[in-house]
C-alpha cells in the first residue's frame, strides 16, 4: 500500500469501529413482513424526530431559493444547489465527503490582503452537441479505428475499440472527459529498473502531448506541465510479475483566461514514444459575461457566516433575581461548550475558476476566491491553508435545495 | 415475494449491512446509533422492494447507489435541524470533541482541495473498498473510463498530498 493509501485508511472515520447494526434479524423480519409502501415507517420516524426538533417555527432550509435582482443585461445565476464546489457562501475546508473537524474557524484579513475588488469574467461552457460525433473525432486523433458504441444506452458513455488494443472512451459528465488507452503491442515495452532511463525525456513527452492538445482544438489553456514517471504491472497467481510497463506522465492544469480550472490533462508515453493512456475535458468557452463581484472582505464576511451553523453551540443561561426587593440581579451562567475556534488570518489570494452546474442544465465557469493565510489553533499550534469563496456577488447567484436536472449517476432513486 | 426472495434478501442484508453502515456513518455525521441504523434500514427497506432489480454481479454498488439516496434526504433534514438548533442547546452526541479531530491536517487539506466528484471517487475506492468494476456500476460508466478517472484523481491527489506536505 503506498503512503498515501496508508494515510488514507487511518483517517477513515469507521477504522477500528466497523459497523454492527443493534438487531439484525429484527430488521430483516421487519422489512420482509411490509407491504408496498410509498414512504417508510422508519423514514417517517427519523423525519418526525427532525421536524419535532424544529418545533412550530419556520424551517430554515439552507439552499432556499430566492430571488434576486439583476443588473442590466446579466441574469441571475440559478445554481444548483446539488453538486457544485464550492458551494456559494461555505468555507472549502467544510466539506462533506468525510466527518467534519469538530472546530469552527474565525477568519480576518491580515494587513496584506488587497482592499481593492478583483474582476474576472464567467464564463458558459460550449460542450460538444453530439458525443457519438465527438467520440469518433478523438478515436480518429488518437488512431482509434471503429464506430462509437453507446455504452450504456443512454448516450452517456461512448467507447470506440479496435482490434490492436486501443480504445477512446467520451463520458458526458457535465463537464465532459475523454480518455484514451492503448494496449497494443505497438505500445508495450518491457520494464525493468534499466528501462526506466529509456523513457522519453520532459520536453520530449511534454512536445508529444502538445500536439495532440492542438489537434483537439479545444479552446483551453495548459498550465506549466508537471513530470512524473510510473511503473504499473500484472502480476501471476504465484506473485510473480507478468507483465510491467513504465512510462513517463505529464500533466496539466486546464486554464481559461490564464486562470486555473479544477480540471486536468494528463498523457503518459512509454519508451517507444508511445502514448498508452491520456484523459481530459471536451470544453470550449463562450463569450465572457462581466458579473460583478464581491470585494475580497466581503467574501471573508461570507466565510465566517458559513461558520455559524456547522455545530450546535450552547448559549448562555442568565437567570436574575425577580421582584422589587430583589436589589443586585443574580446572574448564572453555564459555560458555554461547543468546538474550539481556530483563528485564521488570510493575508493572500488567488483567482481560480469552478465548474458550476445551473438549474437550466447549463455549465459555467465562475470565479473563485481562494484565500490563504496561517490558522492557528486553540493550543496555539499553527498550520498554512487555504479556503475558497464564490466570488460573484450576491446579488446575482440564487441556490436551489435540489438538482433539477434529471437522475443523478451514482444515485439509485426510488 | 416468495421465500427464494426472503432468502436472498436475507443474504444481502447479512452480507452488505456493515458496508452500507460505514458507507453513511462516514458522511453524514455526527450521527447516533439509532438514526444509523434508521439510515440502513430504509436503505435495506428499497432493496426489499426493488430485489429484482438488483444485478447479482454488483450487489454493494448497487445499494451504495440507493443509500446516496437516502443520505442525500438525509443531509436535507440534518442542515434545517443544524441551522434552527444553532440557537438552541447542544443535542447530546456519542462523541467527545477530541475524537473528531483529526491529526493529519496535510491530508485534510488535499481532501478539501479536490472537488465533491473527485473526493466522492477516491473515498469510494479507498474507504468503501469499491473497485473500478464496481466504480463503474455504481457511475454507469464503462470500466475502463473508471480506472482512468481513478488514476486520473489519485495523481491529483497524490500532488495535493505533496504540496500540503511542503508546508
Amino acid at each position: 500500500m503506498s503512503d498515501f493509501e496508508d494515510r488514507l485508511a487511518a483517517l477513515d472515520p469507521t477504522a477500528g469501529q466497523p459497523y454492527e447494526h443493534q438487531n439484525l434479524e429484527s430488521m430483516i423480519s421487519r422489512v420482509t413482513r411490509q407491504s408496498t409502501v410509498t414512504k417508510s415507517r422508519v423514514w417517517r420516524n427519523f423525519q418526525l424526530k427532525m421536524a419535532g426538533a424544529l418545533g412550530a417555527s419556520a424551517l430554515l432550509t439552507a439552499g432556499a431559493l430566492t430571488t434576486f435582482s439583476s443588473g442590466p443585461g446579466l441574469a441571475v445565476l440559478a445554481i444548483s444547489g446539488s453538486n457544485n464546489t464550492p458551494a456559494p457562501l461555505s468555507a472549502k475546508q467544510t466539506y462533506s465527503g468525510a466527518m467534519e473537524i469538530y472546530e469552527v474557524f474565525n477568519f480576518s484579513a491580515g494587513p496584506g490582503l488587497s482592499t481593492a475588488t478583483p474582476s474576472s469574467p464567467s464564463y458558459e461552457l460550449q460542450i460538444p452537441a453530439n458525443g457519438s460525433s465527438e467520440a469518433a473525432r478523438l478515436a480518429t486523433i488518437f488512431g482509434v479505428s471503429g464506430t462509437p458504441v453507446d455504452t450504456n444506452g443512454d448516450g452517456s458513455d461512448w467507447t470506440v475499440t479496435d482490434a490492436s488494443g486501443g480504445t477512446l472512451n467520451y463520458v458526458n459528465t457535465s463537464v465532459p472527459e475523454w480518455y484514451f488507452s492503448s494496449t497494443s503491442t505497438a505500445a508495450a515495452a518491457s520494464s525493468d529498473a534499466a528501462s526506466l532511463s529509456a523513457l522519453p525525456s520532459n520536453s520530449s513527452v511534454d512536445a508529444l502531448a502538445q500536439s495532440y492538445v492542438a489537434k483537439l482544438g479545444y479552446g483551453y489553456g495548459l498550465s506549466t506541465p508537471g513530470f512524473g514517471s510510473s511503473t504499473s504491472s500484472t502480476l501471476n497467481t504465484d506473485g510473480s510479475t507478468a507483465s510491467a510497463l513504465s512510462t513517463s506522465d505529464v500533466s496539466y492544469s486546464v486554464l481559461v483566461d490564464g486562470i486555473s480550472t479544477s480540471q486536468q490533462l494528463n498523457f503518459s508515453v512509454n519508451s517507444n514514444d508511445h502514448v498508452v493512456s491520456a484523459s481530459g475535458p471536451a470544453f470550449d468557452v463562450g463569450a465572457a459575461q462581466n458579473y460583478p463581484l464581491q470585494s475580497l472582505q466581503a467574501g471573508i464576511a461570507a466565510l465566517n457566516a458559513a461558520q455559524q451553523s456547522r455545530f450546535p453551540v450552547a448559549s448562555s443561561l442568565p437567570t436574575t433575581g425577580a421582584g422589587a426587593n430583589a436589589g443586585a440581579s443574580a446572574t448564572t451562567t453555564t459555560t458555554p461548550s461547543g468546538p474550539p475556534t481556530v483563528n485564521v488570518t488570510l493575508d493572500s489570494y488567488s483567482l481560480r475558476y469552478a465548474t458550476y452546474d445551473l438549474t437550466d442544465g447549463s455549465t459555467w465557469l465562475l470565479p473563485v476566491y481562494r484565500y490563504a493565510g496561517n490558522a492557528t489553533n486553540s493550543d496555539a499550534t499553527t498550520y498554512k491553508s487555504s479556503w475558497d469563496e464564490l466570488a460573484i456577488n450576491p446579488s446575482y447567484v440564487s441556490v436551489s435545495a435540489t438538482s433539477t436536472s434529471g437522475p443523478t449517476k451514482g444515485v439509485v432513486n426510488y | 415475494m416468495g421465500s427464494r426472495d426472503e432468502d436472498r434478501f436475507a443474504r444481502l442484508v447479512r452480507e452488505h449491512t456493515p458496508a452500507i453502515g460505514n458507507y453513511l456513518r462516514r458522511r453524514l455525521y455526527p450521527l447516533t446509533p439509532d438514526h444509523l441504523d434508521d439510515l440502513v434500514e430504509e436503505t435495506m427497506i428499497v432493496v426489499w422492494r426493488r430485489l429484482k432489480d438488483v444485478p447479482p454481479d454488483a450487489e454493494l454498488p448497487w445499494m451504495i447507489g440507493v443509500a446516496r439516496n437516502v443520505l442525500r434526504n438525509a443531509r436535507r433534514s440534518k442542515n434545517r435541524r443544524s441551522a434552527f438548533e444553532a440557537t438552541l442547546q447542544p443535542v447530546a452526541d456519542d462523541r467527545s470533541a477530541e475524537e473528531y479531530v483529526i491529526a493529519d491536517t496535510n491530508l485534510r487539506d488535499a481532501l478539501a482541495s479536490l472537488n465533491d466528484d473527485d473526493r466522492e471517487f477516491l473515498l469510494l475506492n479507498a474507504w468503501d473498498g469499491l473497485d473500478t468494476h464496481a466504480l463503474g456500476s455504481l457511475y454507469v460508466i464503462s470500466t475502463n473510463a473508471a480506472a482512468v478517472r481513478l488514476s486520473r484523481v489519485q495523481s491529483r491527489f497524490r500532488e495535493l498530498l505533496g504540496a500540503a506536505d511542503v508546508h
